[in-house]
């Protein structure tokens, strides 16, 4: 799958998400940006706007209870390795976005498949604050199920949203 | 300056730290070309009698440049090498190494700078580079042989 096709999926696996389900209120999409440089007054009301001095593929502001908060995606055209894991992690410490994910069109690489039934590595690998990053295989625009790690979102991709 | 030519320094430069730190002989390795798994497997007695003693092998198929065993420990310090400027993804690059094996230690070196971003970052969130129980990654600026500790 190319670079684009994968945009392409990604586009309507949110459309279907945010829009059609309507899981969470969505005030504006940020293709590649670094929200600390954007001249936006909403965000202005994100917390540490001015720290998120970095790019993910997408940032969501969102409004969660009159409240802006940021989700982040990072996408791949190749597999999940540490490397993006970590890197994730790092921009996760930041920004305590209301959700944060990874996706692949090829899902996690070998050297994740070695621990991923250790729940302590998993767990010190993927949580952040009280939430966890969340990785996954996109498929036809939708998340293969049985590829997202942490396994427990496997149940609901959006708990986060609860915490 | 490539980054496999500051390899050789940083082996020569954890070997004193850690044996000066750990009172022990300890073992330390250019392990860039191969994930820690690949490199303690190996037919080597050094590397065979160090892969002996780890529990949690197969699950390092990671990469640092560079580590030194502390046998007394049964475990490493990790450095990560750079001859970039410091930014987040560096961080987080080491950080996901960290969290899986729990070194003892973790060193990120650079023959550049620290990024502005991560200066601020960490001056807000001081445990942007915790790891473990009071486990932090350690920065660090590389002037030709010269290593100093930020």
């Amino acid at each position: 799958m190319t670079k684009a096709n994968l945009e392409h999926e990604i586009n309507n696996w949110l459309q279907s998400e945010f829009v059609d389900e309507n899981k969470i209120l969505v005030e504006e999409i940020f293709y590649k940006k670094n929200l600390s440089k954007e001249n936006n007054e909403r965000l202005r009301h994100v917390n540490n706007i001015d720290l998120l001095d970095f790019v993910t593929d997408y940032a969501v502001l969102v409004n969660v209870n009159n409240k802006y908060e940021i989700g982040l995606i990072n996408r791949y055209d190749s597999s999940i390795g540490v490397r993006e894991i970590g890197e994730m992690q790092v921009y996760c410490r930041i920004a305590s976005p209301i959700f944060a994910f990874l996706i692949s069109s090829k899902g996690f690489s070998s050297e994740v498949s070695n621990f991923l039934l250790n729940d302590s590595i998993v767990e010190k690998l993927f949580s952040y604050q009280k939430r966890h990053l969340i990785g996954f295989q996109m498929v036809e625009s939708s998340p293969n199920y049985d590829s997202i790690l942490p396994m427990k979102y496997r149940k609901d991709l959006w708990m986060n949203l609860n915490s | 300056m490539l980054e496999s030519d500051t390899y050789p320094i940083l082996v020569s430069w954890v070997e004193e730290y850690s044996e000066r730190q750990f009172q022990e002989e300890c073992f330390s390795f250019d392990t860039s070309s191969q994930t820690l798994f690949h490199f303690f497997t190996k037919n080597d007695s050094m590397s065979n009698s160090i892969a002996d003693e780890l529990q949690n092998l197969e699950e390092m198929a990671i990469r640092p440049d560079v580590v030194s065993y502390i046998p007394s420990l049964k475990n490493f310090i990790f450095i990560e090498s750079k001859v970039v400027t410091l930014g987040l993804k560096e961080i987080g690059q080491l950080l996901g190494y960290c969290a899986i094996a729990q070194p003892e230690e973790a060193f990120l070196i650079t023959t550049k700078k620290v990024s502005d971003s991560v200066l601020r970052a960490l001056s807000v969130n001081p445990d942007l580079l915790n790891y473990g129980t009071n486990k932090k990654i350690k920065l660090g600026k590389l002037n030709g042989k010269a290593l100093t500790l930020i």
